[in-house]
């Protein structure tokens, strides 16, 4: 059964010890972000903020409430030990059967209700995430929802948002994301576009809205089918887009056209602060409703693993495995590991090719680059196996054949690694790792026997050994 | 009477003019429930200590959100309204 809520879903947490609940009165101004970002570098659990400075009764954060694969298991229903490999099939397998969303009449996220002058964003407590960023943000690990004025596509997107004034966000909004792609549809004609943003929709909720789906494809079908069941909707108060009904609040309004604020600056998932404030689309909010003692969710951004780079990954991952497959690459598994700050995607390959390096890098980076750095590895190796990949590039990669670099590639600015130019001029740089055998290299002669336990003894001596494990005295 | 604190970002510090009047967006620091709430206002800079005797604390930040190195003092001449001119 899916969890219909935080609150359901941090139980749930603390039950096995992947969240743990903080009594002790924390401020909301960075002291929150601290113990978070520190639980995230030490592999901790999620923290449930229940008493904030200046907030005694108006609300709560939830920091890094996905920021492990095993939180990502037990929010997808599985034992919390789930290996990640069957994490990426069951996510694949799950989402090849969308589930449409049930519209219901009422629902928890409509329990408080303000509306115009009342609206102060002021009235919860938005975290400070890191020091130095631009403000307080809002919106670090929730769902932004919109529709498309002529297809009637409806996007669930995560974008960051800072607290401009009590009513006004600015977001990093930007216009090649699915988000602008409607947006523009009203920019061009003057008009503001209808927003709602659910801050602490239900973990699967969530986590749909941080990954990346197709152009036209509703993501609120895919969390239907990584619940196993549909998500409820209702509508909002002053528009008529559909928002999660167990989400702890809704802000409601327009994104005004041809007007921007600065937004940022701001820490973001590969661990730094890249960039300075921009300018940024501005959300105006007409209407929030939301939960008694409401939850906000927070993702502490930052070189520890958090839900921003643990959430798209498999979602992001998986898009690349099955481009690869539609262009004919033998590809078994990709795999982005959060500990490269979310810019490497490991590759494995079923067969060396003398041109696979150029064929897998044709399909990922050809258009706009998502994850710059690629390492492409035979399908011996384990993609979700870190020390077997760094242990490939040590011992395969060539470091006259094996490495290709390229510039100018369309993509992300928020890789640390580019130059003041390149980010100016939104221009990626991009490498790729070629990590298999050269496929003019023969098994029986040429390529190196690997000398791991799986490949160098016989199957009935491994067998015999780990039978007898404990008894060699370990 | 306690000064007041402020913050702004600057990407180049040089750039800031000083001891004469400039629209600037700045944010509150005052500890409280609407502290970082954005200001725009027309405002005089300064980077002598006690130059403006009346004036507040301005903590000035950089591109990528480092502190600017100095005393920096800001004196609150008029609001401008709530946002800056469209960018």
């Amino acid at each position: 059964m899916a969890y219909k809520d935080n609150r359901e879903y941090m139980e749930a947490l603390v039950k096995t010890g992947d969240g743990v609940r903080i009594q002790k009165e924390v401020d909301w101004d960075l002291e929150a972000a601290t113990v978070t970002g520190r639980s995230c570098e030490i592999g901790g659990p999620a923290c449930l903020f229940e008493h904030l400075k200046l907030y005694p009764e108006g609300g709560r954060i939830l920091g890094a409430p996905m920021a492990t694969y095993r939180r990502m298991a037990i929010a997808m229903g599985l034992p919390p030990d789930t290996p990640i490999g069957k994490i990426f099939d069951e996510y694949e397998k799950r989402t090849a059967k969308p589930i449409k969303p049930v519209q219901v009449k009422d629902g928890p996220c409509k329990e408080k209700k303000v509306f115009g002058d009342d609206v102060n964003l002021y009235d919860f407590p938005v975290p400070t995430v890191h020091g130095g960023d631009g403000g307080r943000y809002i919106g670090t690990w929730h769902c932004v929802i919109t529709r498309h004025p002529e297809t009637g596509w409806n996007n669930w997107g995560m974008y960051r948002l800072m607290v401009y004034n009590r009513n006004t966000i600015a977001g990093y909004l930007r216009p090649f994301s699915h988000f602008g792609m409607a947006f523009e549809q009203y920019e061009k004609k003057g008009l503001p576009m209808p927003v709602a943003v659910a801050i602490g929709p239900d973990p699967i909720c969530a986590l749909t809205a941080s990954s990346p789906f197709r152009i036209g494809e509703d993501e609120v079908d895919f969390a239907g089918a990584l619940r196993r069941e549909p998500v409820q909707l209702i509508k909002a108060e002053t528009n008529d887009l559909m928002v999660p009904a167990n989400a702890e609040i809704i802000l409601e309004g327009e994104v005004l056209p041809n007007f921007q604020l600065p937004e940022g600056p701001f820490g973001e998932f590969p661990g730094y602060r890249t960039q300075g404030a921009s300018p940024q689309p501005v959300f105006r909010v007409k209407a929030i409703t939301h939960r008694v003692n409401p939850i906000i969710c927070m993702s502490p951004e930052g070189v520890g693993i958090s839900d921003g780079k643990i959430g798209p990954s498999v979602g992001g991952a998986l898009g690349m495995k099955e481009r690869l497959k539609r262009h004919g690459v033998p590809v078994v598994n990709v795999f982005i590991p959060p500990e490269m700050g979310s810019l490497v995607a490991v590759v494995s390959v079923k067969e060396s090719d003398p041109a696979m390096a150029q064929k897998v890098t044709a399909v990922l980076h050809g258009r706009r680059v998502s994850v710059p750095k690629l390492i492409i590895v035979n399908d011996d190796i384990d993609v979700f196996n870190l020390a077997e990949v760094a242990h490939a590039i040590g011992t395969r990669m060539h470091p006259v054949t094996g490495f290709k670099a390229e510039t100018d590639h369309q993509g992300w600015t928020l890789v640390p690694y580019l130059s003041p130019e390149e980010r100016r001029n939104e221009k990626v740089a991009t490498g790729v790792f070629d990590c298999t055998w050269p496929a003019a290299w023969t098994k029986e002669s040429d390529i190196p026997v690997r000398m791991s336990v799986k490949n160098a003894y016989p199957e009935d001596l491994q067998k015999k050994v780990l039978e007898n494990w404990k008894e060699y005295g370990f | 009477m306690a000064k007041k604190e402020y913050l702004a970002f600057v990407d180049r510090i040089e750039e800031l003019p000083l001891n004469k009047e400039v629209d600037i967006l700045i944010k509150d620091l005052a500890y409280g429930k609407m502290k970082y709430n954005s200001r725009w206002v027309k405002a005089v800079v300064s980077n002598v200590p006690g130059q403006l005797p009346d004036g507040d604390i301005l903590r000035l930040r950089g591109l990528v959100g480092l502190p600017h190195p100095g005393s920096w003092e800001i004196k609150i001449v008029k609001e401008l309204g709530e946002f800056p001119p469209a960018a």
